[in-house]
């Protein structure tokens, strides 16, 4: 099934998996790591006036800019799961993903700081919690990766990624970023519209609520 | 203090003992040396309105002597009437059982269902020989009936009986089979007093019987707990910015219902914070106040907890502006109930664990403001120290049939069960057969992992979540008795109606043991020899195999090796405390464990039920051969040596069987589950069994074909005496 999906168009592997869900039952196993993504499709540098902090590593660093990426990966990786997951990173940083992307098989992620995809790799290391990884991890999951063959994307596939919206993204803050991320999201894994609407909710304040009411 | 044969209010007690009010018989405004219903006419004639003190002469008028005569006096004045004639309390409603102690004495009833009450002649052998009227009324409260002690009934007429001599069973009459309304409204339900008109005058005096003076209600009658309530709900959808997305629901009447609780769901990993919209249906109907946020689960848990604390400040610090100021000022922020699921589950936890530690500071609540935390299935990624429940009243639903966070034995993470024994207040747990985890969400993916013909899918599963979840705030928040038996009463004599007979529950429950004061005769946390209990008793034994020890399985399978006796124990990783026993019998020989009593823990008058939880072995050769329900009987002897026995299905079922899940080794049988059975001190005492329940010197538990299953493998824990 996954390996049919990845041939179909995002969409049409959204819907197919749609119907194929409700009937599916114990979770898939967690694939070994590390492993490589299968395609960096999109890449976008980013700039944030009000920094926020990444809290997907321990040391929490502050983030004033980084790239938004969209990649196509095997949907077991990030099939959700309350036990420890696999984690994404990007040469020394870890991403945050900010869409599931197991029934489309593209997660949309923010990587913070410096980071060059000429140089760094993109890989899930080891299932666990990002918010418990620093660098020694980090540096140990780099070597682990590098020892398996895992090596940055070619460079045409990187050209292509970044000449899809090459112009580096200005925004004010966190929540104008999360708004970039939910329009990817929409674009690459429509399945996940509900995640895209609560990424943009933060624009509806508590003054201007969506509201229903339901008779007994 | 135990309801049954108490002759005084608790808060006549009270008053008697005040050492100022002993000089002179207090409330006796006549001066005549007694104090009856002439009294309360002179009380009157001393009231001159809220704050006043007590006038010359009126001294008498302020019973409970803080200064001043108003409303609280002459409560207290009625219930001394009342008092002065010997209305006797006794619990009456309850339903039969068909083996000793033949009748169960119960509060809680679901709408629909028979009501019963029963006298045990040897207990209250005045009653032999008579014949009485029997009244259901409203139920009012130890005031009311001292204002008004006219007996109506609301079937009509009360009935009439003559009560024998010969047995409880013979003493046992139905007072409904179904009719009694539930209808009252966001309340829950309704309730009613019993009275025994021993005279026949029609009103509430001198020698009659009553189950619901003192304490509030005799019987309650139930509705469909998993129907949404009474009330229009109204929703809104915002958010104050980063993970501080919301969906609030609350009645559409709040401003009319004042201030009302606060409940807060956090979501786990890769859900969405809309997907809870039955369980605030259902709660808001019932006049809650139900938020959901988005849950930042996928960093982990601390970054979850952070969303629990900080989305709670947010609702309550922007109250005025959220959906245009519907509920400004109407949150009751000191009742605040925290629900989380999975990684939310534990993340409801550990915010709990930073607020005690003191490594977070909440704006608009404080730790005492957090009345009740339930999980669902949550992980335990923090472990011991950090993942803690603390003293907080702390509930679990899980299902065993859950494909992710699955009680696997191979990782300490999918083990839910540490968490509830970390726990120090009052816990519980529901644990329903052939839920999986998302079935108690409207949209995670199907992750049943199971037999094939045990799932129960997600509309029964979320039938069963909202009858726990109305029973459980109801209780904690509101007090509500009758929905607090929803929460420990075997399912399998009485479950929430709207729940398929099928299905299976499997409930644990334990008061807070320094609140409720209970007296635990052994829990098997100290004096780790198999031959002292923790409370210092000899423990003696023929049963087989015995091994007290953590309640960790120490493997990575539940297959059944010798050299793992917990096997299938889920309740503890290395770094936790929880520690039980272990044992079986086998065909052929009657076996036993007997706990002698320490001397200072003889008198068991003060407490309400013998509670303990037992679980079967998964996958143990016994258990394998047995396969059903495990019986056995628990027997109490006095220093006289007077024995009285109760088999333990004598409320329900026994000790259920584990869920029948395959993996991890080979065999079936999923994780141990724990359940609790309370068994009623009193009932060891009907029908003249002659035991003496202040000076018991043993608790014996007897398995064999004499007793109950004639072998099995049993886990045993937190054998205690109880007062709730």
């Amino acid at each position: 099934m996954r390996a049919i999906m990845r041939h179909l168009n995002p969409m049409t592997a959204a819907l197919t998996l749609a119907l194929v869900l409700p009937c599916a039952a114990e979770p898939p196993p967690c694939p070994e790591t590390p492993a490589t993504i299968e395609r960096l499709l999109y890449l976008r540098p980013f700039t944030v006036e009000q920094p926020f902090q990444h809290v997907w590593r321990a040391e929490q660093p502050a983030v004033t800019r980084g790239v938004l990426i969209v990649v196509a990966v095997k949907p077991d990786l990030v099939y959700p799961r309350q036990i420890a997951e696999p984690v994404l990173y990007v040469g020394r940083q870890t991403a945050r993903r900010v869409n599931v992307g197991y029934a489309s098989g593209r997660v949309i992620a923010i990587v913070p700081g410096d980071v060059n995809l000429e140089t760094d790799p993109v890989w899930f290391g080891t299932p666990r919690l990002p918010e418990q990884v620093d660098a020694r991890i980090i540096a140990q999951e780099l070597e682990a990766a590098q020892r398996a063959g895992i090596r940055p994307v070619a460079g045409e596939q990187l050209r292509a990624a970044r000449s899809v919206e090459p112009e580096t993204l200005k925004l004010a803050d966190e929540e104008a970023l999360l708004r970039e991320a939910a329009r990817l999201i929409l674009k690459h894994a429509p399945d996940e519209r509900e995640q895209a609407e609560g990424l943009m909710l933060s624009s509806r304040k508590p003054g201007q609520p969506e509201k229903k009411e339901v008779k007994p | 203090m135990p309801k049954a044969v108490r002759s005084l209010p608790l808060a006549l007690v009270s008053v008697l003992a005040a050492p100022s009010l002993l000089a002179g018989p207090p409330g006796d405004c006549d001066n005549n040396g007694v104090v009856d219903a002439a009294d309360v006419a002179a009380w009157y004639a001393c009231f001159q309105g809220p704050l006043s003190p007590p006038g010359p002469g009126c001294e008498c008028a302020d019973l409970n002597g803080d200064g001043v005569v108003d409303m609280r006096d002459l409560a207290l004045l009625q219930q001394l009437v009342l008092a002065g004639a010997p209305v006797q309390e006794a619990e009456l409603a309850g339903l039969a059982t068909t083996i000793y102690p033949y009748f169960e004495h119960v509060n809680a009833f679901n709408v629909g269902s028979p009501v019963q009450m029963a006298i045990d002649p040897f207990l209250m052998p005045g009653l032999v020989g008579k014949n009485v009227h029997i009244y259901v009324v409203a139920d009012k409260s130890a005031a009311q009936w001292g204002s008004d002690p006219a007996l109506v009934d609301v079937r009509g007429a009360p009935q009439s009986f003559t009560f024998s001599g010969a047995s409880i069973q013979a003493n046992t009459v139905t007072l409904s089979l179904g009719t009694l309304s539930a209808n009252g409204g966001i309340a829950l339900g309704l309730g009613y007093d019993v009275v025994i008109d021993v005279n026949k005058d029609g009103v509430l005096n001198g020698g009659d019987v009553i189950d619901g003076l003192s304490n509030g209600i005799g019987l309650h009658v139930l509705p469909d707990l998993t129907l949404d309530g009474p009330l229009a709900t109204s929703s809104a959808t915002y958010s104050g910015g980063t993970f501080l997305g919301q969906v609030t629901v609350w009645p559409t009447n709040l401003a009319a219902l004042g201030p009302r609780p606060l409940v807060v769901i956090s979501h786990g990993n890769g859900h969405q914070y809309t997907w809870y919209n039955y369980l605030q249906q259902s709660l808001a109907s019932y006049g809650y106040i139900v938020m959901s946020h988005q849950n930042n689960t996928v960093p982990g848990i601390e970054s979850a907890s952070t969303t629990t604390l900080t989305n709670t400040d947010y609702l309550l610090a922007n109250q005025a502006t959220i959906a245009g100021g519907a509920l400004n000022g109407l949150i009751d922020s000191s009742r605040i109930i925290w629900i989380g699921h999975s990684r939310g589950g534990e993340g409801v936890v550990r915010a709990y664990d930073r607020i005690f530690d003191g490594a977070w500071a909440p704006q608009n609540y404080t730790l005492d403001d957090i009345v009740l935390i339930s999980s669902i299935a949550p992980t335990d990624f923090l472990g011991t120290a950090s993942s803690n429940p603390h003293d907080v009243n702390y509930h679990m639903l899980y299902g065993s049939a859950d494909g992710d966070v699955c009680g696997c034995p191979n990782n300490d993470v999918p083990q839910s069960f540490h968490l509830l024994d970390r726990a120090t207040g009052t816990r519980q747990a529901t644990y329903v057969h052939g839920a999986d985890h998302n079935d108690f969400n409207c949209c995670g993916v199907n992750d049943f992992t199971g037999p094939a013909g045990t799932e129960i899918g997600r509309p029964e599963a979320q039938r069963v979540a909202k009858a726990v979840y109305l029973a459980l705030i109801k209780h904690y928040v509101e007090g509500h008795q009758a929905a607090g038996e929803v929460l420990w009463r075997q399912y399998e004599r009485f479950k929430p109606i709207g729940v398929a007979g099928a299905t299976t529950v499997v409930s644990q429950f334990k008061p807070n043991p320094t609140t409720s004061a209970s007296f635990v005769i052994d829990d098997f946390q100290v004096n780790g020899s198999p031959n002292f209990s923790s409370s210092g008793g000899a423990v003696s034994y023929n049963v087989l195999n015995l091994t007290e020890g953590l309640l960790d399985d120490n493997n990575t399978s539940f297959e059944w090796l010798v050299s793992d006796p917990m096997n299938g124990m889920t309740y503890a990783r290395t770094t936790d405390y929880s520690r039980g026993v272990v044992f079986d019998w086998t065909l052929g020989t009657d076996r036993f464990i007997e706990w002698a009593i320490i001397p200072a823990g003889r008198d068991f008058t003060p407490y309400r039920h013998l509670s303990f939880r037992a679980c079967q072995g998964t996958r143990h050769p016994e258990t394998v051969a047995v396969l059903g329900d495990l019986v056995f009987t628990v027997t109490l002897r006095d220093a006289s040596g007077t024995t009285s026995s109760m088999r333990i299905d004598a409320f329900g079922g026994g000790i259920e069987e584990p869920y029948q899940r395959t993996g991890y080794g080979v065999g079936a049988g999923w994780q141990n589950e724990f359940e609790t059975i309370r068994l009623p001190l009193q009932a060891f005492r009907f029908n003249g069994s002659g035991l003496d329940l202040t000076n018991v010197v043993a608790v014996r538990f007897e398995f064999g074909t004499s007793y109950g299953a004639g072998r099995g493998r049993l886990g045993l824990d937190d054998l205690e005496l109880t007062r709730e």
